[in-house]
């Protein structure tokens, strides 16, 4: 059992380990998801965190692109997996994130506009990371074909970025 | 499947609930309440009549009252209310009105709790750690449910936009559903109200957040607006249409508060802003638009709530045949109740103008009840629910 929870952990950090390169990577190279994340205001700040655990991202707005915010710590806006399970499913591409949100498996504390901004901006990043079969089921629909339309370049260049490096 | 249900307000309900007043107050530990309320309910003598009664008949002083609540609940007016609250040395809150009353009582309960003088810096969800005072509310509309939710909607002067505040901190201790709280309420308002709450009822039906407690509650709402509210509208004199009214729109709440609402509250709550139009007007024109959006993707939903709305002989069908029929029983309905009560019919009526599409559209795609909805609101879909509001 404690095994088991060793090696969920050890997983899930790996993911919020690509998930904070992906959106560093995407903020500064991707258009779709420059466009996305346009509306968040200058200096926003975030931290997503899984409760009873150590396991976090936080990152900033920056001129423009976003930033590890590893010292910060007061956020705009928190989101908060209520366990490691519930976390696991949703950086793992099983759960879309509205469904971790409805079933409350997500708490938000913030403004839910700017919640609203970053989960199209963590779509946008889904969509790259995971390959068509998966990412559909995450996403309820596209927004024209903005999210559709992937960059083959930003897929590569993620997958070696985050292999390579 | 995963789910969690909340609900913790006493609900007294019935001919003559008022007369409980003073006893719940009592049971909450209020010494000194203070009844917010707007001019129109003070005006329309149902604090002055029945709830003075009330207290006349235990011998209990009256409370205070602050009437200077505007249409639109708004954080300068939520301000004056905490002044007020303070100077007094209140230590309860009874709020009587409709859902600009309620919201205001509920960020001055947020104020008191967190111990702040600005609404801002709580705007969001689960911002609030504190329980406020002991807080009753008497809704005097049948619709907006408010007095068994989570939420509460306060227009900022400032930014000139709606703040949306959501904790389960909020709610009420106590829901007091009187048919006498309603007995002035105008025809428009009845009709708007009313359909503002079959909306809550629909939303919560189809949400992604819907459960088997909020589905059960959502369906007999449905079931009891469906027979009750043109009655109700018809008659206002009809006292039974009007208690079942407030029954429906309770639970209807109870429902969407923990199965939350969609798309068509998105573009309501847009369409409201820009608009200045009422919340219950704003749904009315929306409602059967969102409806249709969600015809293919929540079909076996729509289908079930066919079974709430019509005789039996029209129960056969494939499903998609079903949620089909319940459209257009729905479409007819609230055209129905829209002509008889004077609403506008469409978005044009309502004052709306070409220009104002894009900002609607922006303010609906940022809302957050969208998030519970089966389909996503793009640009692309909040265009045609308003096209097809405006036909």
């Amino acid at each position: 059992m404690c095994s088991k929870f060793i090696k969920k952990e050890l997983i899930l950090s790996l993911l919020m380990f690509v998930f904070k390169r992906g959106m560093v990577f995407l903020s500064k190279n991707d258009t779709e998801f420059i466009k996305l994340i346009k509306d968040l205001p200058e200096r926003f700040s975030f931290l997503m965190t899984v409760r009873n655990t150590n396991l976090r991202v936080s990152m900033k707005k920056s001129n423009g692109v976003l930033i590890y915010a590893k010292n910060q710590k007061e956020f705009d806006l928190i989101l908060e997996f209520s366990n490691l399970c519930s976390a696991f499913l949703v950086f793992a591409g099983f759960m879309p994130q509205y469904q971790a949100f409805s079933e409350h498996r997500l708490s938000i504390k913030g403004n839910i506009s700017d919640a609203l901004c970053l989960t199209d901006a963590i779509n946008r990043l889904q969509a790259v990371i995971f390959p068509d079969i998966i990412s559909k089921k995450l996403i309820k629909e596209f927004e024209g074909s903005s999210l559709k339309e992937k960059s083959l370049f930003a897929k590569f260049y993620l997958y070696a970025l985050l292999l390579l490096r | 499947m995963y789910y969690e249900f909340y609900c913790p307000v006493k609900i007294i309900s019935g001919d003559n609930a008022i007369f409980n007043l003073p006893n719940e107050l009592d049971r909450l530990k209020a010494k000194k309440p203070l009844i917010v309320t707007d001019d129109g309910i003070k005006k329309s003598g149902i604090i002055d009549s029945v709830i003075k009664m009330a207290f006349d008949e235990l011998k209990k002083p009256m409370p205070l009252i602050f009437s200077e609540i505007p249409v639109e609940s708004s954080t300068k007016a939520v301000e004056k209310l905490l002044n007020f609250f303070k100077q007094n040395g209140c230590d309860s809150i009874i709020a009587v009105g409709g859902g600009s009353v309620i919201d205001s009582s509920k960020a001055l309960n947020m104020l008191i709790a967190e111990n702040r003088d600005s609404l801002q810096e709580l705007a969001g969800v689960d911002i609030i750690k504190n329980r406020g005072v002991p807080f009753v509310v008497i809704p005097t509309t049948a619709g907006t449910g408010a007095e068994v939710t989570s939420v509460a909607v306060i227009f900022d002067e400032d930014s000139k936009s709606k703040m949306a505040f959501a904790s389960s901190l909020l709610m009420p201790d106590a829901a007091i559903i009187d048919p006498a709280a309603t007995q002035t309420l105008p025809k428009k308002l009845t009709a708007s109200s009313g359909i503002d709450a079959l909306s809550h009822a629909i939303e919560a039906y189809i949400s992604i957040q819907s459960n088997p407690i909020s589905r059960a509650l959502a369906f007999e709402a449905v079931k009891i607006i469906w027979e009750s509210l043109p009655a109700a509208v018809k008659d206002k004199e009809n006292k039974q249409a009007r208690e079942n009214m407030l029954n429906a729109s309770l639970i209807a709440g109870m429902a969407f508060s923990n199965s939350m609402v969609g798309i068509v509250h998105s573009l309501a709550h847009s369409a409201g802003s820009v608009l200045h139009i009422p919340h219950g007007v704003a749904v009315s024109l929306f409602l059967v638009a969102g409806v249709k959006e969600n015809a293919v993707a929540s079909a076996k939903e729509l289908s079930e709530l066919l079974n709430a709305v019509a005789y039996m002989n029209e129960y056969r069908g494939t499903t998609k045949q079903r949620a089909e029929r319940f459209i257009y029983f729905l479409e007819k309905f609230v055209n129905q109740i829209k002509q008889e009560a004077g609403l506008p019919l469409t978005l044009k009526d309502a004052g709306f103008t070409k220009e104002q599409e894009d900002e609607i559209i922006k303010l609906a795609t940022r809302d957050g009840s969208s998030i519970f909805s089966k389909v996503a609101l793009t640009k692309e879909r909040a265009k045609n629910m308003i096209d097809a509001a405006n036909n």
